[in-house]
């Protein structure tokens, strides 16, 4: 299955490459919040002490100057900016150029100074820290966001954190989601976080009350279906999910906790179920800069498994994993190769299945004509590649199948229009006989 | 908000009803300001930058005020501080130059009561024209600003700080940025300052 997903990813790699050489996606001329080249204000060279620096430490030699940004990174023009810093006489005019250029590609935060004495006498070390102003969005495209599908209509909502201190937050957020699981589900969400150990750990505590939407498709294949495989529909769903996430490395962290779901199942009479969980995850991101380029390298594995213990009514264990890498020009995309697996064993309610068809997986296929019940198992493989300007070409392959039913790997394409927030796709599934386009738009805050 | 600037103003008013924190003294045909050794004007969030390598930015003020705290007479410096992260002491530059484009002063090496000490003995106001026989109080006002954006002075370009940007600066109230140390003397006359 991984081999028959994995060739035709090779192939659209090979055919993106020659279709993005052919329209010169190296021509494309940088935007104007990416100077192709250091602003006049970080000369190359600079005199020993600047005079006329009010600030004693002026005086002092620049041993190292660090970004701390959480997963966020700057673009390797200000890399290059701050690189140039080491080894010369701290100026905090240079300094206040680069905060600038960082404020320019993170608009809602602010940037923290930090100057510190240097491991060798007459040094010191800089840190230039992100830190969120007033309202963050969680996450990005995954939290707050707004998609329009032709064949699914809307999905749009999000979680924002509002900083009581500087180490708490309270977190509201509502949503109506029908891209990402196999109902359409609304409701709001709360709760709150706490950072530890510095700003390496994170204890947060989320509730979500739920109410969920059938489409017709789904209550037909339920009908056809052996209820003690694929249990029934819900109305309602009460989530809480407190969970702790520690940063072992800069590029590594974990996660642990606990789920517990308890929703109202409409068949063979109403009642309420449990579905709770521990949960585990590990997140990988590490960047590798070259002159010019970054290169990107994500990866990520989260377990959900059932617990008796816990009072569940249901007896499941769930793995996804996911690799995803990314080939940048300063903040720019130029390629995107994004593979992710997943795995259910056991007798799982219906959110925890797996879907493919929506806004990220094949681009181009319904949900519902792939499999309206989601599946237990799935593989997916997708590349972009930016062509010209902020225009990609798209493809995906994958698949989603159970133990009862075979895999069967679908493929679709796409243009892309990609720019900041706004995202519009038209996609294709590669099948015979009648295709039909579905037309995506998106908007992330 | 405007609010945080009343409050310190509020909170200095507080500290003049438990006792003086601030003494005039004559130096010449000038009139400076002693303080005591409770008041501290480099302490909190402009420390804090102080210690993460950063300029602070303090404007200081001494007025003449009558009994209906009317001001008769002002005077006012800017300085910059900056701490020293090998030395562990302060550095001060002084801003105004009156008189003078080239008068900028600045000292090193300094703790903190005595680089707060050095900036309070250079601000002075000339109290001509007075009546010496009517009842004053000095009013000592010090304002911090966030970390100085600007650090780099060319003395060849940019004219000193004037007395009216001071002026200026005091007539409003602290913004929301700014931290205030407000104190006032006992009620004197000039007549019986030595």
């Amino acid at each position: 299955m991984v081999r028959s997903i994995l060739m035709p990813l090779w192939t659209a790699f090979a055919l993106m490459l020659s279709a993005a050489a052919a329209v010169g996606w190296a021509q494309d001329p940088a935007p104007p919040s990416a100077p192709a080249s250091a602003p006049a204000s970080a000369p190359a060279s600079t005199p020993a002490s600047a005079p006329g620096e009010l600030n004693v430490n002026s005086r002092y030699t620049v041993e190292a100057i660090e970004f701390v940004g959480g997963k966020k990174q700057v673009r390797s023009e200000v890399k290059q900016m701050m690189d140039r810093e080491v080894g010369q006489k701290l100026s905090q005019e240079r300094l206040d150029s680069i905060v600038r250029e960082i404020k320019k590609e993170f608009k809602s935060y602010r940037v923290t100074q930090k100057v510190t004495k240097g491991s060798k006498p007459e040094t010191v070390k800089v840190t230039l820290e992100l830190e969120r102003r007033g309202v963050e969005i969680l996450g990005t495209s995954e939290d707050f966001k707004f998609v329009y599908s032709s064949r699914n209509n809307f999905s749009f909502g999000g979680t924002a954190a509002l900083d009581i201190t500087k180490r708490f937050d309270v977190l509201v957020g509502a949503f109506t989601d029908n891209d990402l699981s196999v109902d359409r589900a609304s409701g709001i969400r709360g709760g709150f976080q706490f950072k530890l150990f510095g700003d390496h750990g994170r204890v947060r505590f989320v509730a979500e009350s739920l109410r969920s939407q059938w489409n017709g498709a789904v209550l037909t294949a339920l009908a056809g279906n052996n209820p003690e495989q694929v249990p029934g529909i819900y109305r309602e769903r009460q989530t809480f999910a407190p969970e702790l996430t520690v940063q072992l490395m800069p590029s590594l962290s974990v996660t642990g906790g606990v789920q517990f779901n308890r929703f109202q199942t409409q068949f063979p009479q109403a009642r309420f179920e449990a579905a709770h969980l521990a949960t585990g995850a590990v997140h990988f991101a590490q960047e590798f800069s070259g002159s010019g380029w970054n290169h990107f390298l994500e990866s990520n594995y989260r377990v959900r498994t059932a617990v008796a213990g816990l009072g569940s009514d249901f007896d499941y264990t769930g793995h996804t994993g996911g690799l995803r890498y990314s080939w940048k020009d300063g903040s720019r995309e130029l390629l995107i190769v994004d593979f992710r697996a997943g795995a259910l064993n056991g007798r799982a309610p219906l959110f925890e299945r797996f879907v493919l068809g929506n806004s990220q997986t094949l681009r181009g296929w319904n949900r519902f004509d792939l499999a309206p019940l989601g599946g237990t198992r799935m593989a997916h493989g997708t590349m972009e590649a930016r062509v010209r300007g902020h225009w990609r070409l798209i493809y995906d392959t994958g698949s989603v199948w159970s133990d009862a039913t075979p895999a069967q790997v679908r493929h679709s394409a796409g243009v892309g229009y990609i720019k900041e927030g706004l995202t519009a796709v038209i996609a294709f599934p590669l099948r015979d006989g009648n295709i039909t386009p579905i037309v995506l738009l998106g908007y992330t805050f | 908000m405007r609010e945080r600037g009343a409050l310190a103003i509020l909170l200095g008013w507080a500290v003049l009803l438990l006792g003086a924190e601030v003494k005039p003294r004559l130096a010449g045909d000038l009139l400076r300001a002693n303080v005591a050794p409770t008041f501290h004007f480099v302490t909190g969030r402009p420390l804090e930058n102080l210690k993460s390598g950063s300029t602070v930015t303090y404007d200081v003020q001494i007025a003449l005020v009558n009994d209906q705290r009317v001001m008769e007479a002002r005077g006012a410096e800017r300085f910059v501080f900056s701490y020293d992260l090998w030395e562990e002491r302060f550095s001060v530059a002084q801003l105004t130059a009156r008189g003078s484009r080239s008068a900028r002063t600045t000292v090193t090496n300094l703790t903190a009561g005595a680089a707060e000490q050095w900036c309070i003995d250079r601000v002075g106001l000339s109290f001509a024209g007075l009546d010496r026989s009517r009842s004053y109080r000095l009013r000592l006002e010090v304002r911090a600003d966030g970390p100085r954006r600007r650090e780099r002075v060319d003395p060849a370009t940019e004219p000193p700080v004037s007395l009216a940007t001071l002026i200026d600066l005091f007539s409003r109230p602290a913004t929301d940025r700014q931290r205030a140390w407000v104190t006032e003397s006992d009620p004197f006359r000039l007549d019986n300052l030595k």
